[in-house]
């Protein structure tokens, strides 16, 4: 029995030490690049000589101003519409799909397993070749659709699977008609994770490059951009960008968790309690 | 409930599920078959031609170089796979036991690294590991000579994808057991199973499901992976998807490069269908998707 | 009549859950479906409210055929097991719901839902969500979201399941007499024959699909129509045998070596297979050696079970065979062990064919 209890006694540290390990490796760039971002000796700001000038210069860049404006644009309306087409096919799969759900599964979540690279690729042959399309914006937004719809179809059922569809059933007996029904228990009740669904998808088409990069044409956007940058070595600026995204990341999130510890959403996040019920 | 039939019968199923089926199968499978019906054309001064051959799939089986990419990707995303897997358990499994009141955080600590897209996160690996990155620059300062081994080579390339895709691993390991309950191993416990022996019949078998889902998360991007070994694999680290990468750009034969994302596409699904063929879905503790 | 169920049929996948339902309901009724789970009862009630289409047959409501009507344009109202109150929504908010539904003026909405509080004694509540309420608590607002906005038929799908023993019993009581005060029909779906038999004017009692019968209760009790029913409702013994003679008064059952004196034959021949069923109560006890009536047997009391007014004692024949008499507690009742005589009267035997079990029409 010694040797159980000094597995028993091991366990706790050794758990605790990987979990410490893993967000310094995670943390430990982040961190770097971001006291480099704002230090005058960026790449080894060690003690840091502090200054803002190269946030200054990447403010003034005009080609970083319309990659940023074209990104966002990416990322809002392939967030919209990926939360849109996940919402009606996680009800459908919930609802209607009966013996069938399965297979529309499959279809649904397929692009989850194949490459970014393959998406963007086989959308500019598709586009490029057979539609004779050229690259463009809204061709780059449909193909991000492709691949956030999945990731979205996942968040939404995480919250919808919990969704007592019988609610539905009450409303409508007394008296809501369908859409009504929607808007008044079925939305209300959901929307924490259609938002949160919203927001994964419009951080992961901002910042995207191996599906808009090749259907963008000469479109700039931030990613592609820093890929150019990059090319031709480190520079500041990349780290300032890089730097300025994880700070907006983690103020959205942020803001989700603060939200989600308040209790006035939940994202289908199962708090303890309600474990016991299952 | 019983409805299996009502799919033929419900309009309403049809807008459901017919528009995401619909949009998917235009943008999604469509241009994947386009993929493969132009990986049996060919290229000529960046040209297309539309001859049917299977040149460009003899050229890869035949040039060495691709064969050598096709299975340097191979081992690197199997092993980098599995280290994610590997590392990802105790951390999520640490996170769900000892988080406490702070698990959320600590998981969404986890998704912010995920989300801030490819190209920034390898910006900030150069800053971790390149010539004048973090580590060469405090071995310097200590007056070391910087390492070799982490500038530029498959070692590296590892690091990255590490890097890369721990973060999805740990997160769908968590979700997993976030949604198993712990009160299972109580009961194995009580029935005399010690830790490691209630971990291997009642913890892992119950998980295996998201833990493979894991792995193929992990597994298909780092197969086809192009970012990572062109800014840290270094010269001959060259992997399968930056070879396919250079056929649309560089060298303009997209046909070649077609038919390159046809035997990644297959390989990627074979993987995934190898790796849950190890499943019993019923035995995996995996519901199904209705109410149950 | 003012409900009526004209030859109702639900069909899934292969099976028919509801198999050529007729019902008729009057506007004053309260009716149960009674029912063992899986009978089908439940689907009926949901096909009333219009959550299911039935492949055949119609449902008129009031003269009007609302078969093809969906749920929201019914007029009813339903009261859900599981209560299915909004959880984003207080209790008034809750209770305003099938008003607004209906663009029923604001001050009339108030008067209303202070109605519905104060019948269900939950004033003060009306700020609360329902997940600050008990139990007992959520059944009053589940039951006053019924009520409010006066439906034409409140259907009932086992609203007492989810609430202990005592709760339930007060609430049996305050359903019916909401019934009685509203003067509309309610149909109430449970398994639970007490709750039936204590508030329903008619029971229906649903089996693989079909309603065996639809009577007055005290019939249903007493003159059970079909072997279901005499399991089903109340508390039986079960003998099974055949008939070794019959006449146009009486009849003779041979069960395992116990011979059964029925009055009446129930259409039965000499030699056909029968179940007798002889509720518990009807069997009396009597001291060892005590001869009479038409049916009497030697038994061994090999338990006494308390119910509170009445005990059961389970009796044991020499045979091995086993039966249940349940008598009022008055005075010393027989102790375990001892040897008693169990007697019935011909009259209190039910006699019925053995049928094949068919199930579910495929």
């Amino acid at each position: 029995m010694a040797k159980g209890n000094i597995a028993r006694k091991l366990q706790k540290p050794a758990l605790i030490g990987t979990m410490l390990i893993c967000y310094l490796f995670l943390y430990l760039p982040i961190l770097h690049i971001g006291l480099g971002s704002v230090s005058k000796n960026y790449s080894f700001p060690y003690p840091p000589q502090l200054t803002w000038a190269t946030f200054e210069k990447l403010a003034e860049n005009t080609l970083y101003q319309t990659a940023l404006g074209n990104s966002l644009l990416i990322g809002v309306l392939t967030a919209l519409l990926s939360t849109l087409l996940a919402c009606l096919a996680t009800m459908g799969l919930l609802r209607h799909a009966g013996r069938h759900t399965v297979k529309f599964l499959i279809l649904f979540i397929a692009p989850l397993f194949v490459a970014e690279v393959l998406l963007g690729l086989s959308s500019l042959i598709f586009n490029g070749l057979f539609l004779q399309l050229g690259g463009n914006l809204f061709s780059a937004i449909l193909a991000n659709t492709v691949h956030c719809f999945s990731y979205a179809l996942l968040i939404i059922a995480t919250q919808l699977y919990r969704y007592d569809w019988r609610l539905d059933d009450a409303a409508m007996v007394f008296g809501a008609t369908p859409l009504r029904t929607f808007f008044e228990v079925t939305l209300p009740l959901i929307w924490p994770g259609l938002f949160g669904a919203f927001i994964v998808c419009f951080i992961m088409a901002f910042n995207n490059l191996e599906i808009s990069f090749y259907l963008l044409g000469a479109t700039p956007t931030l990613p592609s951009v820093a890929w150019g940058a990059l090319r031709y070595g480190i520079k500041p600026e990349l780290y300032a960008l890089a730097s300025g995204v994880n700070v907006v990341v983690f103020l959205v999130l942020g803001v989700m968790f603060v939200l989600m510890r308040t209790g006035a959403v939940r994202f289908g996040h199962k708090p303890e309690r309600e474990r016991s019920a299952i | 409930m019983i409805g299996g039939l009502r799919i033929s019968r419900d309009p309403r199923a049809w807008i459901f599920l017919g528009v995401p089926s619909v949009f998917l199968v235009l943008l999604f499978v469509l241009p994947l078959v386009s993929m493969i019906v132009l990986s049996f054309w060919r290229t000529e001064n960046y040209h297309i031609i539309q001859d049917w051959n299977v040149d460009n799939y003899y050229v890869i089986a035949t040039a060495g170089a691709y064969v050598t990419f096709l299975i340097r990707s191979l081992v690197m995303a199997v092993i980098v796979s599995a280290l994610c897997v590997a590392i990802a358990w105790p951390v999520a499994y640490g996170v769900i036991v000892y988080g406490g009141r702070y698990k959320l955080l600590l998981s969404l600590g986890f998704a912010i690294p995920f989300l801030t897209g490819e190209v920034l996160r390898v910006i900030a690996l150069q800053g971790l590991l390149g010539p004048l990155g973090l580590f060469n620059g405090v071995l310097m300062a200590l007056g070391a000579a910087p390492l070799r081994f982490i500038m530029y080579t498959n070692f590296a390339s590892a690091i990255g994808l590490v890097y890369l895709y721990l973060p999805i691993v740990v997160t769908v390991i968590y979700l997993s057991l976030l949604n198993f309950d712990m009160r299972l191993i109580d009961a194995a416990r009580i029935f005399g199973a010690g830790p490691f022996r209630g971990f291997i019949e009642v913890t892992w078998p119950l998980n295996l499901f998201g833990t493979l889902i894991g792995f193929a998360l992990c597994f298909v991007p780092c197969l086809s992976a192009t970012l990572v070994p062109r800014f840290l694999g270094g010269p001959s680290g060259t992997l399968y998807g930056m070879a396919l990468a250079q056929q649309f750009g560089e060298s303009g034969t997209w046909a070649l490069g077609a038919a390159m994302g046809v035997v990644l596409f297959l390989l990627s699904i074979a993987g995934v269908l190898l790796v849950f063929r190890f499943v019993d879905l019923r035995r995996s503790g995996f519901t199904g998707f209705g109410r149950s | 009549m003012y409900i009526s169920l004209q030859g109702i049929s639900k069909q899934y996948a292969s099976v028919w859950a509801i198999d050529r339902v007729n019902m008729a309901i009057a506007k004053q009724e309260f009716v149960s479906l009674l029912g063992p789970s899986g009978s089908g009862k439940t689907t009926l009630l949901r096909v009333i409210a219009g959550l299911e289409k039935p492949t055949e047959g119609r449902v008129l409501i009031d003269g009007q055929d609302v078969t093809e009507l969906p749920p929201h344009k019914r007029g009813v109202a339903m009261v859900f097991q599981e209560f299915l109150l909004f959880p984003h929504r207080t209790v008034r908010e809750n209770l305003a719901f099938p008003l607004r539904m209906m663009k029923m003026p604001k001050a009339e909405m108030d008067e209303r839902i202070d109605w519905a509080l104060g019948i269900l004694s939950l004033q003060g509540l009306d700020g609360r969500y329902p997940n600050q309420l008990s139990g007992g608590q959520q059944q009053r607002v589940a039951l006053g979201r019924g009520l409010v906005g006066r439906p034409k038929v409140l259907l009932l799908d086992e609203p007492l399941a989810n609430l202990d023993r005592e709760l339930r019993q007060e609430m049996e009581v305050e359903i019916r007499r909401y019934q009685m005060k509203l003067g509309i029909p309610f149909i109430y779906v449970t398994h639970n024959q007490e709750e039936a038999l204590s508030m329903s004017d008619r029971i229906a009692v649903v089996n693989k699909g079909h309603v065996e019968d639809f009577a007055e209760r005290t019939t249903l009790y007493d003159k059970p129509k079909t072997a279901f029913i005499a399991q089903f409702v109340g508390r039986s013994n079960k003998f099974e045998g055949k008939v070794t003679a019959a006449d146009g008064g009486s009849c003779t059952i041979d069960a395992g070596g116990l011979s059964l004196t029925a009055s009446g034959n129930g259409g039965l021949k000499p030699g056909d297979a029968a179940f007798a069923f002889v509720k518990n109560e009807k069997v009396a006890l009597a001291p060892e050696g005590f001869v009479g009536e038409d049916n009497s047997l030697p038994c061994t009391v090999r338990d006494v079970i308390l119910r509170g007014a009445y005990a059961e004692y389970l009796l044991e024949t020499s045979d091995g065979l086993g039966l249940v008499a349940s008598r009022p507690r008055s005075g010393e009742g027989p102790s375990i062990g001892h040897a008693v005589v169990a007697h019935w009267a011909s009259g209190d035997v039910d006699l019925y064919p053995v049928k094949p079990d068919l199930g579910l029409r495929r």
